[in-house]
């Protein structure tokens, strides 16, 4: 074991160095570089590291210092920062008082794109600031919260270190997954050193695979009776711990995805937990600051792949208030359109999750919550008509090889090539490279930011827009006034989740009467029948939710002369004040 | 804000004390300290036995106050050891008095360390524990976090007010047409629902003792605080109550206790000091409709895995199956129960209620020894609390224990007041509130506050009265005492009873040209097996491995590491290897674990 642990390091040292050497000889070249790809506005055909990711929030609030600040929640298991870029207009309200979107991405540390869509509507609200009307009032209605990247420690060593386009997704607390008593022992081992962990496969002629006959460089699995030809071995690796299986404790695992608070459920029980909520410090600091901004009412997460618009609930045995999926009906039946081939449906379907980010945000924070599941395999067509699909698992292969030589200039994949494996003897390596699979070509990645930022525009100019007016004044004699008031809401989204009321999160909204006695208040359940249910107790204040396109109605009876204050004040859809003289 | 020179002093002032007092009977400093106290005297045990004590500050409460663990040491750099938390609800005095007897106990005897260390958290709520002594007593879990319990436009708005200023929050009865209370038929001071099924007709509201501060006509809806730590663990946790938390671990005591335990894999017991008591009140093994005979495969599951849904499968099929189409998985019992998504187990494991069974045992003949002969029902444990969690998450033994309970009267067959009791009601069990007031009236406690009339601000003519906060589990000074040297021993002895591994008997044969067959067998001494069958179930607890080391060693068959756990009480389990060894070289096998003081052998390999 010592021995592999020996050659492992020489080796790595040997990839490194080249590159070690490089950087010593080039270091103003390659800064020069750097700086070059990220400038204002921001550039979306390649993919931004960890690093640069950074230097584009601050580029952002740089160009835009009146509407933007960013700071670091917290830091990650490894000590970096997690930035948030938040979008604010001072001028025109204070943050709390105006209704919050989060939008964060790249949980997993292999989704990058999910990244870059946080980054490009950043970049879309920020540059068209005062051109484009429907932004220019988001901004101003709105607070965003943006957090590109969650999993920092994920995204930063996708990019450093070799992997498949599924590795690298979970937090940097080691965990001992084959109970052996060592954590993280049997990583994956880069034994070509092309910087990507693809496939091993061995010659066997009883093996269930064969060259496809189409294409050298794919394999078909055999028919029954037919002569294999090959067996695969899986991910590139070594048997590092010498128990006879590859690659069986890898980096992590705890996922991200399944550490939060609401309804988790130990390792046993969800793989993936962790020992308990929140372990390790960067998931904690995200959701401590998520608590202290009540105002949040959307939340987006962005996650790679599928082509998906998820919504709660997370299992089977959870329902949500109707009020609720009526909104994510009009968002998600919306967004299914603006981009093509995503499915909107509740998440137990695909699978169920207990722990995960968006549940913890829907039924912990009281915002509303998408998992938009970006990118989609289907779109790396070679072919002429895109409107049939190709069923056919072999046939669909070699239309993404053809994708591959033709669209993605044949850097998706390696061929395969010989190599002498410790453990396995003679082999070969070869298969999809980390920058396919589940991440759209560079050349693609514009429309997809474009179009997944598109329905964010259209969640946040959705938030609740409230308006408070008083419609009737009417003198009842004997110095009593009825005084009618109405809250009535201009946009998708109820002043406050149906979900959030019912669970008693947080309070509902509030609509005060002052200044004068109140002598009976209540809601008016029939405006035309002059139907009012009273409340028994304290009648100037009343709690409501304000419904999507919808309105409440009060009735205050009122004794005496003066001014009758009214103000209405909710946790996510700010303050409105209003009065009137009797 | 007390400056730092001050508390140095004070410190230093408690220091002294506390080694005046070391000589004296455990009970010198009188049993409930309160949480500045507890805090200076766990500094000062620390100052005294610095060799033995180290000192864990693992959380703040929301009202400040430090979470300390004290570490008990034996010298020993690893090995087993006990976990006890005391007071997680923050009403249990006795419960922290316990754990300061223990800690006392552990440190004046002999035996205490030898075989485990411990881990002590003597107060794991102080926000409410100081409720317990301050100047109006009331029951309350409540730590200092702020609440809007009644989801209104303030915070804390509406607490209790000792109206009759007795210094206790009781009741209040106000007669009502609308009242669902009426007076019990057991005893004229007890209040029981009435039945309109038996024609009974309620005449009492009843409240707790305050006024309606915020005009909302609800009394007393939403005083101080707060979340209760006893009930914020991640098993069962439920959010609908609003003292639970928003999340399991929301609260900084519970997340400081479950990072610390987490951080100590040598932790292989815990023991709850509260309200619950898994030995008096056995835990019960539940039903379950899974078959592991006779499994059924979710349509979703099939698909991806090319097994039927329509036909039913063992496990070992199940395993096998899945093995030959995933080689590069680790596919066993527990991936499949969890693929079949079971959920969470809820019930205790029939192989673990049987140790529950033994301990109790003991633990009634202790019991006995300080004339308790039996306890009146003890709190179920609670959904989210401390004890649930460490059997079912941490999958080690969990033994909770309420140090008292008032003793049951002694003839529970005793008639009910009044003559119109039939047959089969007199034949019936006194209600556990008749019970409590059997034994406050026989030992003359004053444990109840009689109704007396009172001028209410807002609900007119009311009586106030009921039990008296910490009546029912809070015993006197003096009871207090004999009722910790009989249990505190029972607790300490608990170390002797923790997994106990160790290697057995070695067995070499050559085979000839340098190859040995190599026979070891492990063992674990104590009656307690390790894991616990939930932790077998949860996998949680590290396994113990049996590593095998030798420079020119070749392993034929068998691992290098290989797991000896699961290993049941009393137990050995026997390993075996095929190595092949040309240059003679020492082979030496390490049972390697947290929960195992370092053990090794060398095998002397020589061709023969």
């Amino acid at each position: 074991m010592r021995k592999t642990t020996y050659t492992k390091s020489i080796r790595i040292l040997r990839h490194l160095l080249p590159a070690l050497l490089l950087s010593l000889c080039l270091p103003a070249v390659a800064q020069t570089k750097a700086e070059s790809k990220v400038t204002v506005p921001l550039r979306f055909d390649f993919y931004y590291d960890y690093p640069e990711v950074n230097q584009a929030l601050e580029a952002l609030h740089k160009a835009y210092p009146a509407l933007t600040s960013i700071e670091s929640i917290g830091k990650s298991e490894e000590g970096r920062d997690i930035m948030v870029l938040t979008i604010h207009n001072p001028k025109t309200g204070d943050e709390l008082s105006k209704p919050g979107v989060w939008i964060d991405g790249n949980i997993h540390g292999n989704e990058i794109q999910a990244g870059e869509v946080c980054l490009y509507y950043a970049n879309m609200l920020l540059t068209k600031y005062g051109e484009n009307d429907r932004i220019t009032k988001t901004v101003d209605r709105n607070v965003h919260y943006i957090v590109p990247v969650i999993n920092v420690d994920g995204r930063a060593r996708f990019f450093s270190d070799a992997n498949t386009p599924s590795t690298n997704r979970t937090i940097r607390v080691p965990m001992d997954d084959d109970r052996d008593g060592l954590t993280d022992e049997d990583l994956y081992d880069d034994l070509d050193g092309d910087g990507h962990i693809t496939q091993m496969r061995i010659r066997d002629p009883f093996g269930q695979y064969k060259t496809d006959p189409e294409d050298d460089r794919l394999m078909v699995r055999v028919k029954p009776g037919e002569q294999g030809e090959w067996t695969l071995l899986g991910n590139e690796g070594l048997d590092n711990d010498g128990d006879g299986r590859v690659n069986e404790d890898v980096e992590g695992y705890i996922d991200p995805n399944r550490n939060w608070g609401y309804r988790w459920y130990p390792r046993y029980v969800e793989r993936g937990a962790g020992f308990y909520p929140f372990q390790g410090v960067g998931l904690k600091a995200i959701a401590e600051w998520m608590m202290k901004k009540p105002n949040i009412i959307m939340y987006f997460s962005f996650h790679n792949s599928g082509g998906m618009w998820l919504r709660g609930p997370a299992s089977k045995d959870e329902n949500l208030p109707p009020r609720d999926v009526q909104l994510y009906d009009y968002l998600g039946q919306n967004a299914e359109k603006m981009t093509p081939g995503y499915r909107y449906m509740p998440s137990w379907q695909l699978y169920p999750t207990y722990g995960d980010a968006g549940e913890f945000a829907y039924n912990i924070v009281g915002a509303y919550s998408f998992v938009g599941e970006l990118f989609m395999g289907s779109q790396e067509t070679y072919r002429k008509d895109i409107t049939k699909p190709v069923d056919d698992r072999d046939a669909s292969s070699r239309e993404r090889m053809k994708f591959n030589d033709h669209l993605g200039l044949g850097e998706m994949y390696r061929p395969w090539a010989k190599y002498t494996h410790p453990q396995y003897g003679e082999i070969e390596i070869g298969g999809w490279t980390k920058m396919t699979s589940r991440l759209p070509q560079p050349f693609m990645l514009t429309e997809l930011v474009h179009r997944n930022a598109s329905v964010i525009l259209l969640a946040a100019e959705n938030t609740p827009d409230i308006k408070l007016e008083v419609f009737d004044v009417k003198e009842l004699g004997r110095n009593l006034h009825r005084v009618r008031v109405r809250l009535s809401n201009q946009k998708a989204m109820p002043s406050m989740l149906a979900q959030s009321a019912a669970s008693k999160l947080h309070p509902q909204d509030q609509l005060k009467a002052s200044g004068v006695k109140i002598i009976a208040g209540g809601r008016i359940t029939n405006l035309l029948h002059d139907k009012v249910t009273y409340k028994e107790h304290k009648p100037e204040l009343q709690f409501l939710t304000v419904p999507g396109f919808g309105k409440e109605e009060f009735e205050f009876l009122v004794e005496g002369k003066g001014t009758l204050k009214l103000e209405y004040v909710s946790q996510k859809s700010g303050k409105r004040a209003a009065e009137v003289k009797l | 804000m007390m400056n730092p020179a001050r508390l140095m002093k004070s410190a230093v002032v408690v220091f002294i004390l506390t080694q005046l007092l070391s000589g004296l009977p455990v009970m010198a400093a009188g049993p409930y300290r309160t949480p500045a106290e507890v805090d200076a005297w766990t500094r000062a045990l620390a100052s005294k036995h610095s060799q033995k004590v180290k000192l864990h500050a693992i959380a703040t409460s929301p009202g400040g106050s430090a979470l300390r663990v004290i570490e008990i040491g034996n010298g020993e750099p690893a090995g087993p050891a006990i976990f006890v938390a005391a007071n997680f609800d923050g009403i249990t005095p006795l419960a922290t008095a316990g754990a300061i007897a223990l800690a006392e106990s552990i440190l004046d005897g002999d035996t205490g360390t030898s075989k485990a260390r411990w881990f002590i958290l003597p107060m794991g709520n102080p926000d409410a524990a100081q409720n317990f002594h301050a100047s109006v007593k009331r029951l309350s879990s409540a730590n200092g976090l702020p609440v809007n319990n009644d989801m209104d436009e303030q915070l804390d708005e509406d607490g209790n007010e000792d109206l009759n200023g007795d210094g206790f929050i009781t009741q209040m009865r106000v007669k009502a047409p609308d009242g669902e209370w009426r007076v019990s038929d057991e005893d004229p001071r007890l209040l029981v629902k009435a039945d309109a099924s038996k024609g009974e007709k309620g005449i009492y509201k009843l409240y707790t003792e305050g006024t309606d501060n915020d005009g909302d006509g609800q009394y007393n809806e939403d005083g101080p605080g707060g979340v209760n730590p006893g009930i914020n663990f991640p098993h069962e946790f439920s959010m609908k109550d609003k003292e639970a938390g928003l999340w399991p671990g929301s609260t900084p005591e519970t997340f400081g206790v479950m990072k610390f335990i987490y951080d100590h894999p040598e932790i292989v017991m815990t023991v709850t000091l509260g309200e619950s008591n898994l030995l008096a009140d056995l835990p019960q093994e539940g039903k379950t409709d899974f078959d592991p005979s006779r499994i059924r495969i979710p349509e979703r599951l099939a698909r991806s895995t090319g097994l039927s849904p329509t036909e039913t499968y063992t496990m070992e099929a199940l395993v096998s199956a899945l093995s030959a189409r995933y080689p590069d998985m680790m596919v066993d019992e527990n991936m499949i129960i969890s693929q079949l998504g079971l959920g969470p187990e809820k019930s205790f494991k029939k192989g673990d209620i049987t140790l529950y069974t033994e301990w109790s045992k003991s633990y009634k003949k202790a019991l006995e020894t300080a004339g308790i002969s039996s306890l009146m029902a003890p709190e179920k444990p609670r959904n989210g609390s401390f004890e649930l969690w460490s059997y079912f998450h941490l999958g080690v033994p969990s033994v909770a224990l309420s140090l008292w309970e008032p003793e049951a009267a002694k003839d529970t067959t005793a008639k009910a007041p009044g003559n119109g009791a039939r047959g089969a009601d007199a034949e019936k069990k006194p209600s556990a509130d008749k019970q409590l007031l059997d034994y406050l009236d026989t030992r003359q406690v004053k444990g109840f506050a009689d109704w007396k009339a009172f001028r209410h601000p807002q609900l007119g003519d009311v009586e106030i009265g009921g039990f008296i906060p910490y009546a029912a589990n809070t015993p006197s000074a003096e009871k207090a005492e004999s009722i910790l040297k009989s249990q505190i021993p029972w607790i300490a002895s608990m170390a002797s009873m923790v997994p106990d591994i160790t290697p057995g008997e070695l067995k070499v044969t050559s085979l000839g040209a340098g190859v040995y067959r190599i026979e070891w067998f492990v063992t674990n001494q104590s009656r307690t097996p390790w894991p616990t069958e939930m932790g077998v179930r949860n996998q949680q607890p590290a396994p113990v491995m049996a590593v095998l080391k030798g420079s020119d060693m070749t392993i034929l068959e068998g691992l290098a590491r290989t797991p000896v756990t699961p290993i049941g009480g009393n137990q050995s389990k026997k390993l075996t290897w095929l190595v092949k060894n040309d240059r003679n070289s020492p082979v030496t096998i390490e049972l390697e674990s947290p929960v195992v003081r370092k053990q090794s052998v060398t095998i002397p390999l020589s061709g023969n």
